[in-house]
């Protein structure tokens, strides 16, 4: 059975025997008591910070006293009064939207077309992959200037004899974050296929002679076997990439500045990062961080659930 | 499935994945020639042509202004990438081989650390680091990497754990060994291969970390060689061939190591996402 979409591994044999003697016994609780330490700072740090984060977003602290006075819903009653948080929400659909159907179309057609050996398999494997081992920032560097409106894909185009498919990318506000969904998904689209890869690769050879045997031809064998198989794979990836798209932040930074034109390429983590960071209205940056950690919690609300039924 | 079925022709197959494959390293291939381009040749116009010779001008300048972060960027990459490794097999082996209630809850707990939308503890996080005084240190940087690299870490060697036989912890217990014991004869020896995925996966991520390096450490002489790149960007002394030729220094450690190493890389691929 294969089944990517819970990230435990599964044991189907119980790792102690029974019965726990004395001794066995003594040995747990030591062992929770090691695992301790690090634990509670981990904990403390993931689970206390979001939780301090949702509280301070119901205050009017700013840094400059001490005292954390309770404003109720104050900040969030300013954050849907702004224009360009409305532009942000905007901004985050397209940006998640066109990212996860690049890295989720792409990463698998190019699993599907991989999955039967093929000369130069793990050279096209090397390629794909590469870009994940890229920074964010070096991305968003060379995209800048493979997306500048003057130079780069627009000159590729011109010397192709298509210039009529220019763009300003970018600096076009109507398409500006769509542009940034771009390089983001060149990055991640190698790992989406490492993932249904993954998943096509572990389908039992049995299951693969027994749907030839069936007298299954390719496309019945993807059809009714192979892309059902992916179901799961094709959920994970999607709360997997749509918590990473939630948090771009270094990309359009790298890009466009961040903001971009018109707050055309501004997302949450950048508005965020701008209100918190640089003007110092940190209860209003917990607003937007709470409504992030909200949406993370409803995507992987089912995630948990079925890790937990296993 | 029958070899012989046809879906689609190797020929077809190949043409699409070759096409892809030039999509992906289109961006490499402008990174690099541009870095090794002579400063004149820097121009919109020719962005594309191969530099005339391997010139080392472009990359030496960029040197000079990132040579510090560099090593900034060391500093802290290093040891956060080994504690956090030592740290997650230590917890993954517990998690492993010594369940106790509520151990499986506390798993789950740790590894959605994984997930965790950084804008959520930015702010708590420097308030914390403040106190503590370590706001603006690399030892601060350094452990604010090590607690968010430890579950993932503890979920690469959970999962390479769990497929040592428990006859084996079994029979060094006969031989009195304790919890210590077993991890120190027994697991940590046979763990060496997870180590390699461990800390090419971490090593990987903190060294291209920007927004933690950014937010923690504020003083220019200390900024991570990330947070450099990104400020060329802004600044209008340099050509976008010195953008290049930084951004191409930033990145070599990764691109090396992903290249000379990719087997273990892709190991920490599927291991860090869904496959325990």
């Amino acid at each position: 059975m294969v089944n990517t979409a819970v990230p435990m591994s599964r044991q189907n044999t119980p790792v102690t025997q029974p019965p726990p003697s004395k001794r066995r016994v003594t040995e747990r609780v030591q062992a929770a008591m090691m695992l301790a330490p690090t634990i509670t700072i981990v904990l403390i740090f993931i689970y206390g910070f979001l939780f301090w984060t949702i509280f301070l977003s119901f205050s009017g602290w700013n840094d400059v006293s001490f005292e954390v006075p309770f404003v109720g819903l104050r900040n969030y009653l300013r954050l849907f009064d702004n224009a360009r948080f409305m532009i942000d929400i905007t901004n985050q659909l397209w940006f998640s939207g066109f990212f996860l159907a690049q890295c989720l179309g792409f990463g698998f057609l190019l699993a599907v077309l991989l999955d039967r050996p093929i000369w130069g398999e793990d050279v096209f494997k090397t390629i794909y992959i590469f870009p994940f081992a890229v920074s964010s920032i070096v991305t968003g560097v060379i995209w800048r200037w493979l997306m500048y409106p003057d130079t780069g894909i627009n000159l590729l185009f011109d010397m192709a004899g298509i210039g009529f498919l220019k763009s300003k990318w970018y600096a076009e506000p109507s398409i500006g974050i769509i542009a940034v969904s771009i390089p983001a998904a060149w990055q991640m689209t190698g790992y989406t296929m490492a993932l249904f890869l993954a998943t096509l690769r572990g389908i039992s050879s049995d299951l693969r002679e027994a749907a030839a045997m069936d007298g299954a031809t390719g496309w019945q064998y993807y059809r009714y076997v192979a892309f059902p198989a992916c179901i799961p794979t094709t959920y994970s990836a999607t709360v997997i990439l749509g918590m990473l798209s939630l948090r771009t932040y270094d990309l359009p930074a790298a890009m466009t500045g961040g903001a971009g034109p018109n707050y055309r390429t501004d997302l949450f983590s950048n508005f965020m990062f701008e209100t918190a960071f640089q003007q110092y209205r940190y209860s209003l940056g917990a607003a937007i961080a709470s409504l992030v950690i909200v949406i993370s919690i409803i995507l992987l609300i089912p995630y948990i659930r079925e890790a937990e039924s296993q | 499935m029958n070899r012989s079925t046809p879906y689609l022709s190797d020929a077809i197959r190949f043409i699409i994945l070759a096409f892809f494959a030039l999509y992906f390293m289109m961006p490499i291939y402008l990174l690099v020639i541009t870095s090794f381009k002579p400063f004149e040749d820097i121009s919109f116009a020719t962005m594309w042509a191969l530099p005339k010779g391997f010139y080392l001008d472009g990359i030496t300048q960029a040197w000079t202004y990132v040579s510090q972060n560099f090593m900034n960027s060391i500093i802290v990459t290093l040891p956060a990438s080994l504690l956090s490794s030592i740290l997650g097999s230590f917890n993954g082996y517990l998690f492993a081989k010594w369940r106790f209630p509520g151990s499986r809850w506390l798993f789950l707990l740790v590894l959605f650390g994984i997930f965790l939308p950084y804008q959520g503890i930015l702010i708590p996080l420097v308030q914390v680091l403040g106190a503590l005084n370590l706001y603006g240190k690399y030892a601060g940087l350094i452990i604010v990497h090590i607690v968010f690299g430890i579950p993932i870490t503890t979920l690469i060697f959970r999962g390479y754990y769990s497929a040592v036989p428990d006859e084996l912890v079994d029979a060094a217990r006969i031989d009195g060994a304790g919890v210590l014991g077993v991890f120190w004869h027994i697991m940590l020896p046979l763990a060496m291969p997870a180590f390699g995925v461990s800390m090419i996966w971490q090593f990987t991520s903190i060294w291209n970390d920007y927004l933690i390096g950014l937010v923690i450490l504020s003083n220019p002489d200390m900024r991570t060689v990330m947070v450099a790149v990104k400020n060329l960007t802004g600044s209008f002394f340099t050509n976008y061939g010195a953008q290049m030729a930084a951004a191409l220094i930033a990145a070599s450690p990764t691109i090396i190591i992903y290249l000379l190493l990719s087997r273990l890389f892709h190991r920490g691929l599927l291991a860090g996402s869904v496959k325990g």
